[in-house]
């Protein structure tokens, strides 16, 4: 096998890696919602089954595994199996276009070869990612169409309908920073929250040296925004109307049980994986460590193993976020239907549009090169 | 050689779903089978060194208008009635089938001289004549008027969808 | 002939696109469903993008890319408008058949 095969072998460890890496999380983030529910609501939550109720996954694995594989009769069986399928990929193919890591090089054959720490790398990675996660909707149409269940029908149409309208406001807020950074592409947006604060003020720069040079302190209000609706485009409380139990049974997973309900679950923590690691990359450096990043790669000298050390800071962000979403899920009230749509398109978009066009303005007057220097 | 099987997929991924679209009789399998075959334009767009343009086919169409297509279907459930798919009358049929095949056999002609004239054309792999950068300033230098006209017909859209679906009333009220 | 399929060229994607446009137009003229017609028509459309992007492409111009952005901006607001024609029509006739409304009386 010549160098060209180790590369293409390294390449497709990596995707098997990223993937699997991204469905082993979700056992442990049930563990975390589980426990965290049960600490918010002062309860002990599952603590039998091992120290501190971790294996009470493997339990839960072995149940979805062993219960009976059942079909509801008046389904139309194509679009009932394809549908947990479905939920997972999009979820999968976003999150393998996210750098979750600095590149490293390897010393292959003689020559050095640049690695990317994702699946694949795109130029265009914004709109690859939020045109992949739009596939997500489907998921619950096959479902709630496919299981010919009037409950399922009902919370699949709340899903596509609420999905639609928060595309809107989630693809709005976040021109602002496609407008700061000029780039679709996350790595040169990684690079350019590097180090710190710096901006152009009236044609002078201006450097805080204790802040880091991230999107959020560029883009507030845009930040509010994405994040308000990437809980209503994951289907999360307060805006998980879609399964809302007291009126719909369960949503659109009402006739799912054993094993392609878990691919549900997969799909529903796929998509809150990859709004948290949106979050990290558009608004919190990404991988960057926010002061020391260059000690780091000094002190560490190899750059596979500093690519890894950077890895597990995107991660501790990204689990931040999850943190944050099951938080939110178990403090927040639902809202009514009404109320969510009102929010879409009366309060959230309007402020998107008036984010960018601020954004637009500012950047045109004080600075052509946006933000930065 | 990856290039040709992308291209081999994709391909007979859009045929297959364009034909689903015609024949099926159900038109949220129609619909489905669209879906499909944009996801496949979007593949040949990759393979075409346009991932941007691929990109937003995705967003737009798979994930907005045909979720907007099933939402409509679904909330109605259209079913298509027994009498069969197609419209009925053997002699229009008959004409109708008669001029699309002609159409088609134009079409043929014009790519089967299309090729002979083009058919040497060896495209530059590494020009980035679909980067976005050069999108925008195309679109927003030499198309600003027509920009300008697409966000004016974008705003009386909405107006009219939103006045459509609130009539009340008028010749047909019942 | 074999090295004509293996080298993909302006012909193949060509036929794609033709192929897709045809079978768009016999939907229309053919289904009696208006949402089917519509969306035989959004075929038709695509087929064109893909006529469009292969060509900007074949000749290295990327005026090609921009009017798809136009005829995808387009055709989204022509399937919200039909959409919303559609739900009244039925909404009013309970009737998706075309053949319905072929006589200009209510």
């Amino acid at each position: 096998m010549g160098a060209s095969g180790l590369e293409i072998l390294i390449n497709v460890v990596k995707m098997v890696a990223i993937f699997l890496l991204m469905v082993q999380l979700v056992p442990i983030l049930v563990w975390v919602e589980r426990r965290g529910s049960a600490f918010i609501q002062n309860r002990f939550g599952p603590n039998r089954v091992g120290p501190l109720g971790l294996t009470q996954l493997l339990a839960d694995a072995v149940k979805f595994l062993f219960k009976e594989e059942f079909r509801p009769p008046k389904s139309i069986a194509f679009l009932y199996y394809a549908a947990p399928v479905v939920a997972i990929i999009p979820g999968a193919l976003a999150f393998g276009a996210i750098p979750l890591s600095a590149p490293f090089t390897l010393e292959l054959g003689g020559e050095l070869v640049q690695f990317n720490f994702q699946s694949f790398h795109l130029g265009i990675g914004i709109v690859f990612v939020l045109g992949i996660s739009s596939l997500g909707a489907y998921a619950l149409l096959f479902a709630g169409w496919g299981s010919g269940n009037k409950y399922s029908l009902m919370g699949a149409l709340r899903a596509s309908a609420q999905m639609i309208s928060y595309e809107l406001a989630l693809g709005l807020s976040i021109v602002g920073i496609l407008l700061i950074y000029g780039t679709f592409s996350f790595d040169e947006m990684i690079t350019a929250q590097q180090g710190p604060l710096r901006f152009m003020l009236m044609g002078k720069p201006i450097v805080v040296d204790f802040l880091p040079n991230w999107g959020i302190f560029y883009q507030p209000l845009g930040f509010i925004l994405f994040f308000a609706a990437t809980f209503a485009e994951t289907n999360r409380a307060p805006f998980d109307l879609p399964e809302a139990e007291a009126e719909l049974v369960a949503g659109y997973h009402t006739e799912y049980g054993g094993l392609k309900m878990l691919m549900f679950y997969i799909g529903e923590y796929g998509h809150m994986m990859v709004a948290s690691a949106l979050l990290v990359t558009f608004f919190f450096g990404g991988w960057d460590l926010p002061f020391g990043s260059e000690g780091v790669r000094e002190a560490i000298g190899s750059s596979f193993l500093y690519s890894l050390v950077m890895h597990l800071v995107f991660m501790g962000k990204v689990l931040l976020f999850l943190w944050i979403f099951i938080w939110v899920r178990w403090t927040l009230p639902r809202f009514r239907y009404d109320q969510l749509m009102d929010l879409g398109w009366k309060t959230m978009l309007p402020w998107a549009l008036f984010n960018t066009v601020a954004t637009a303005a500012i950047v045109v007057l004080f600075n052509s090169q946006g933000g930065l220097s | 050689m990856t290039e040709v099987f992308i291209f081999y997929i994709f391909a007979a991924l859009t045929v297959f779903a364009g034909l689903g679209v015609l024949l099926h009789p159900n038109p949220i399998m129609c619909a489905l089978h669209l879906v499909a075959a944009m996801i496949g334009i979007a593949g040949l767009f990759f393979n075409l060194n346009a991932p941007f343009i691929a990109a937003v086919q995705i967003m737009v169409y798979a994930g907005a208008v045909m979720v907007l297509f099933l939402f409509v279907i679904m909330i109605f459930d259209l079913k298509e009635e027994g009498r069969g798919i197609f419209s009925y009358g053997a002699l229009s049929n008959f004409l109708k089938i008669l001029f699309a095949g002609l159409f088609s056999g134009l079409l043929l002609s014009s790519i089967l001289f299309k090729i002979s004239r083009f058919g040497y054309l060896i495209p530059d792999k590494t020009a980035p004549q679909f980067e976005v950068r050069n999108l925008a300033k195309v679109m927003f230098t030499d198309y600003v008027f027509a920009f300008e006209v697409l966000g004016l017909l974008l705003l009386v859209i909405p107006i009219g969808t939103v006045a459509l679906s609130r009539i009340r009333g008028g010749t047909h009220a019942q | 002939m074999l090295s004509s399929l293996l080298t993909i060229g302006l012909g193949h994607y060509l036929f794609v696109s033709g192929a897709l446009f045809v079978m768009g137009l016999l939907g229309v003229l053919l289904r009696k469903n208006i949402l089917v017609i519509l969306m035989s028509i959004e075929l038709m459309l695509n087929g064109v993008n893909l006529a469009f992007v292969t060509f900007g492409y074949f000749l290295n111009d990327v005026n090609g890319a921009v009017i798809v952005l136009f005829v995808i901006a387009i055709a989204a607001a022509e399937a919200a408008v039909g959409l919303a024609l559609i739900v009244t029509l039925f909404k009013n006739f309970k009737e998706a058949n075309i053949r319905f409304f072929e006589h200009l009386k209510g």
